[in-house]
């Protein structure tokens, strides 16, 4: 016997029934564009497998690391399964484990297939630095990750200039160092989320990040930002007679003194505009003003020390930093 | 009549970057959207009141932005005679503002 509804059951029946038939229809569409994809992937050929140095840094040995990543990067590009081996790392610094984001994330923008895996260094202080600095939030692992104390300020991400994340990444500063005042440290920080939006990037979005320890031992917290667009070094402009010695084969401009230049105040924003390009050399002055203190800045090929050197050393690196870092140290000393 | 906008509580004690584009509260977003209305509205009978303590801190280019695009768009002149900053806690950033209002193009 047919069963009778009412109009409203069947409505309510039919409705349902056209939910699920709906659901199947995408998983289907779903499961296909899967397969399409994978059989798009390229074939990754073969393995290579890099040992990490014993001192993972940029701040303390930034040859060997930047030569460390760019191991790295050659095996992704050369299409290879990569396998880092980090046992034997003795130290390694959270502007390292930032670069190493950054790194995955500029592969995944580009649409480069990759797969990269690793082991933990034997060191249980690496270990713990990996686990506090918020790394696993950005790579997968199969081992169970505790949450762990409140001296780190965990690896943040993000595209845009908010600047609430400035006032958290300060707020944590200030919890750690009561007498520290944010205002001029908020301004160079949204300055520098501003610059890595506005001239970092050529097409796609790329992040910026930043990670903060505090020290109790030695009352100050260090922290470090960065980004993975395009480096300062292609963001300035030059003058006449910079481009003639560019262009000159074998003659090249040392990036360093071309990036220290702009942080002293030569007129170098690439949009020629007057009333832009003051973030660096606002942000120069509050080094020589001892804001804050041991600012290093890499990017590109220069890398600009100031912890030994008031006025700035300038080095000019053997590889390419693929993007711009800033790192410098709050204590209970400096003038803010 | 003079009006009164207190950057922290009617705008935000966060301010971003320059364009909108940077990101929220912006030096654009505050110049075009608070500003700009208000001296098209009264002409130059405006009167701004600018409170800016309270705010978090002062990035460079969202004052950059806010102020000298202000004078780039109206005028010295006009910017100077409209907008008052009211500050208890920050003279300094007043007078950056002020640095900015009267260089716009950026040159001393």
């Amino acid at each position: 016997m047919k069963k009778l509804y009412t109009e409203w059951e069947y409505r309510r029946y039919h409705r349902s029934k056209l939910s699920r038939v709906a659901k199947r229809s995408r998983k289907r569409k779903t499961r296909r564009k899967l397969k399409r994809v994978k059989a798009q992937r390229p074939q990754l050929s073969g393995e290579v497998k890099i040992k990490a140095p014993a001192h993972v840094s940029l701040l303390n040995n930034v040859e060997e690391t930047i030569a460390f990543f760019e191991e790295i990067r050659r095996g992704v590009i050369g299409r290879h399964v990569v396998d880092i081996d980090f046992s034997s790392v003795r130290k390694i610094t959270s502007d390292a484990l930032l670069y190493l984001v950054a790194l995955f994330d500029h592969f995944k923008m580009r649409g480069e297939y990759y797969r990269v895996k690793g082991n933990f260094p034997l060191s249980r202080r690496c270990k713990i630095l990996l686990i506090e600095s918020g790394f696993f939030r950005y790579v997968k692992t199969e081992v169970p990750i505790p949450s762990m104390g409140s001296d780190t300020l965990k690896i943040s991400r993000a595209v845009r200039a908010d600047g609430k994340f400035a006032k958290e990444i300060l707020e944590f500063v200030q919890s750690k160092i009561p007498s520290f005042r944010p205002h001029e440290p908020y301004r160079h920080i949204v300055e520098l989320m501003t610059n890595t939006r506005q001239h970092a990037f050529e097409k796609n979005g790329f992040y910026w990040y930043s990670v903060a320890i505090h020290n109790p031992d030695e009352h100050e917290v260090w922290l470090a930002f960065m980004d993975n667009g395009v480096g300062i070094h292609d963001a300035l402009s030059r003058d006449w007679s910079e481009r003639v010695m560019e262009a000159i084969p074998l003659v090249s401009l040392s990036p360093s003194k071309l990036l220290l230049s702009a942080l002293e105040g030569h007129f170098r924003t690439r949009t020629e505009e007057g009333y832009r390009g003051k973030g660096l050399p606002r942000l120069y002055e509050s080094v020589q003003a001892n804001e804050f203190s041991d600012m290093v800045i890499i990017s590109d090929r220069a890398y600009i020390d100031f912890r030994s050197n008031a006025q700035g050393h300038c080095k000019d690196l053997d590889f390419k930093f693929h993007g711009t870092l800033y790192s410098w140290i709050f204590r209970e000393g400096n003038t803010t | 009549m003079t009006k009164e906008i207190d950057l922290a509580n009617d705008f935000s004690e966060t301010p971003g970057g320059r364009f909108r584009s940077d990101g929220p509260h912006s030096g654009e977003e505050f110049r075009d959207d608070v500003l700009v209305p208000i001296l098209e509205e009264y002409g130059e009978a405006a009167r701004i009141a600018i409170k800016i303590d309270g705010v978090y801190g002062f990035p460079t280019s969202f004052l950059e932005e806010t102020f000298g695009g202000l004078a780039r768009k109206f005028g010295t002149a006009r910017v100077l005679q409209c907008i008052e900053i009211l500050t208890v806690d920050n003279p300094l950033i007043r007078d950056e503002i002020m640095g900015y209002i009267k260089c716009p193009d950026g040159k001393k």
